[in-house]
């Protein structure tokens, strides 16, 4: 058991253990948290699989971005600490079963195929390889996303700002 | 066997159990941010299926990247996702104080 | 080096397999015990001085010569002094918030380059990654202070957490610009590039600040996003002492608020140790070439020239380091505190367009001279060097 091996050990656990608790626990912010430490460890295998930029890309955006958003609207509305979140059996019920059956057969055919796969993975220097992939094959798709990105922030502030004709009580517009 | 990090399956099963418990939590929360932490776990899991086929891809003519480059267009995707649903969901608690979906009805005919 | 390559990198060092776990953990104790905290301490201490040398006192001066043990005192304290939780508090995201913070500021040393040979890790993605950790101590902040249990750390926080997310935008664009020169994210391969163009095979088109009037920009770009970054007046405004007691940290005592304190401290010297990587050239001088110094002394068999180089380029580094602590202290009590809106306003209305403007003409400066620097086409029009 290697040092990687370890790692990645420690990832697996680290990442089952917090989605249980995203999923399960009746406080929105402690799953909140719960999905940072899933995310850190996604971004954790990322490293150990050799795609270090998309590691510190995963950090970057998820926890400094996403996470914090969420973790704001989380703190700044009142009804979304105190709305539990799960309800009673009666809507628990249907959606585990669905869910449970989707991870089984999951986990079940990750299990029995039999993948045409490499032995030890290609681990390489990948920035190098990204930038010039982001601008060769993909580079129609690299400007799409951008807009999609402008037309996204664009939307979303758009949709976030207050509406003027609104009788909004004055004041709050600062 | 050759050691937990080099075994694909351990990644994958990484991957299914987040997508599982994604689902799980996306149609449970009674809850629009919760419903949207479910979502991310599963885009999660779907960017760490395409790593990790991509580090242990076999035919490597056209280049060995693709996974990574996929990735990198699911957590780009997530952000945009994440301004738009919070924006949505502050929108709506301003205007009927709650953030249940089940509250967002005003489209039923 | 990429990730895997570092982790192995420790694998193959110490031949160890399962007793890594202790050790990583006992060697991060010994770092924290050992590095961070008597820097830390000696900043406040030094902080203290420079505070009472701009307002005309006297400072510490009772704890040991010119009071110089004053941080160890001050240390002492903050290990004696009683541990309160607030009631209310939630624990376990009151004892995670400050780990978090710290975890996010001392991590990012190991990719500091102190000299051509003393550096904890080269990724690939050095910068990038330094950036990335960053994001965790906004993270910190915000759970601290929800966690705290009070209106004033949740305003605070908040008000944290929201500066940094916005600054580190500019911040991000003005690094992105020096990587667009270097060609590469590597802390070690920028600060190499760095050299002084005339000396030595090949050269290097000397520190990033001159290498073109857009960079030059950048780098007050950079610095002041920094001082955003890590709190500082006149971007204190999570801590305004005015406003909200004392910020996002308002209920935390002793060895807690002890981390907040040092983690503040680290993060100063952590964004000055980056710009002086990548915007002041390391330790590169300008005329002299520090790694082709040889004066040829040996103990016995063994060459001390590594050494002394190394001592050299340390010394050089952090005498750079250290002005530009020094003038963030400056600032800290020369400017006033911005109000929010004002802060928010310089973010988004001046330095994202200024840095994304700068970043655009610094990459057509690039494409057009072939990413020689000014003073390399200097020296060329005058023919020499280059």
């Amino acid at each position: 058991m290697t040092f990687v091996d370890f790692f990645v050990g420690f990832c697996f656990l680290l990442g089952a253990l917090s989605a249980v608790v995203v999923a399960f626990h009746p406080n929105i912010l402690y799953a909140a948290v719960a999905l940072v430490f899933s995310l850190l460890s996604v971004a954790g295998l990322y490293g150990a699989l050799g795609a270090d930029f998309l590691a510190a890309a995963q950090l970057i955006i998820y926890v400094g971005g996403i996470i914090v958003v969420i973790l704001f609207a989380v703190m700044m509305s009142e009804d979304v600490y105190k709305n539990r979140g799960v309800g009673g059996w009666k809507g628990f019920f249907a959606p585990f079963i669905i869910s449970v059956a989707v991870l089984w057969a999951l986990l079940k055919l990750v299990n029995q195929a039999n993948w045409p796969r490499i032995d030890v993975p290609v681990r390489e220097h990948t920035v190098e390889a990204i930038g010039r992939a982001l601008v060769g094959p993909y580079a129609l798709v690299f400007q799409y996303v951008a807009i999609v990105l402008l037309a996204g922030l664009i939307g979303a502030v758009v949709i976030a700002r207050p509406h003027y004709h609104e009788k909004s009580s004055g004041s709050n517009l600062e | 066997m050759s050691g937990l990090a080099n075994n694909l399956n351990v990644y994958l099963s990484l991957a299914a159990i987040f997508f599982g418990l994604g689902l799980l939590t996306a149609l449970t929360r009674k809850n629009s941010i919760g419903i949207f932490m479910g979502v991310e776990l599963m885009l999660n899991g779907a960017g760490l299926n395409f790593v990790a086929f991509n580090a242990f891809l076999k035919d490597r003519s056209d280049g060995w990247l693709h996974g990574q480059v996929f990735s990198l267009f699911i957590i780009i995707l997530a952000a945009i996702e994440a301004a738009v649903a919070l924006a949505i969901v502050l929108r709506f608690f301003g205007s009927k104080q709650t953030i249940d979906p089940d509250v967002a009805v005003g489209l039923r005919g | 080096m990429s990730l895997p390559e570092f982790l192995s990198g420790i694998n193959g060092l110490l031949g160890l397999q399962i007793p890594l776990l202790v050790f990583s953990v006992l060697s991060a104790v010994i770092v924290i015990l050992l590095f961070a905290m008597p820097v830390g301490g000696i900043c406040t201490y030094i902080e203290r001085k420079v505070a009472a040398d701009m307002q005309e006192r006297v400072g510490p001066n009772r704890v040991g010569p010119i009071g110089i043990l004053q941080f160890f005192a001050d240390g002492i304290k903050m290990f004696l002094k009683e541990d309160t939780i607030p009631k209310n508090a939630d624990r376990f995201l009151f004892n995670l918030a400050p780990s978090l913070v710290t975890a996010g500021s001392l991590g990012a040393f190991a990719l500091v380059p102190f000299s051509k040979y003393v550096i904890g890790a080269d990724l690939d993605i050095g910068v990038f990654y330094v950036m990335a950790l960053g994001s965790l101590v906004s993270l910190g902040i915000l759970l601290g202070a929800w966690a705290s249990d009070n209106k004033w750390s949740l305003l605070g926080g908040m008000r944290g957490a929201a500066q940094i997310v916005s600054y580190e935008i500019p911040l991000g664009i003005s690094v992105l610009s020096v990587v667009v020169v270097s060609g590469s994210m590597s802390m070690f391969g920028i600060v190499d590039a760095q050299a002084w163009p005339g000396s030595g095979q090949g050269g290097g088109h000397f520190w990033n600040v001159f290498h073109n009037p857009f960079l030059f920009i950048n780098f007050f770009i950079y610095f002041t996003a920094a001082l955003a970054e890590c709190n500082r007046t006149p971007f204190d405004l999570p801590e305004a002492e005015s406003e909200l007691v004392s910020g996002f940290n308002t209920e935390f005592s002793g060895m807690r608020f002890g981390l907040y304190a040092l983690s503040e401290f680290a993060d100063a010297i952590l964004f000055a140790c980056i710009a002086t990587a990548i915007f002041l050239g390391g330790w590169n001088l300008p005329f002299v070439d520090l790694s082709s110094i040889d004066p040829g002394i040996k103990i016995g068999e063994a060459s001390l020239t590594p050494l002394i180089q190394t001592l050299l380029m340390m010394s050089v580094f952090l005498a750079k380091v250290s002005l530009l602590v020094f003038i963030v202290m400056w600032i800290r009590w020369t400017l006033p505190r911005l109000r929010v809106d004002q802060l928010m306003d310089l973010c988004w209305k001046y330095l994202i367009p200024i840095s994304f403007v700068n970043l655009f003409l610094a990459a057509i400066w690039v494409w057009v001279f072939d990413g020689r620097s000014l003073l390399q086409l200097l020296g060329l029009s005058l023919g020499i060097g280059g």
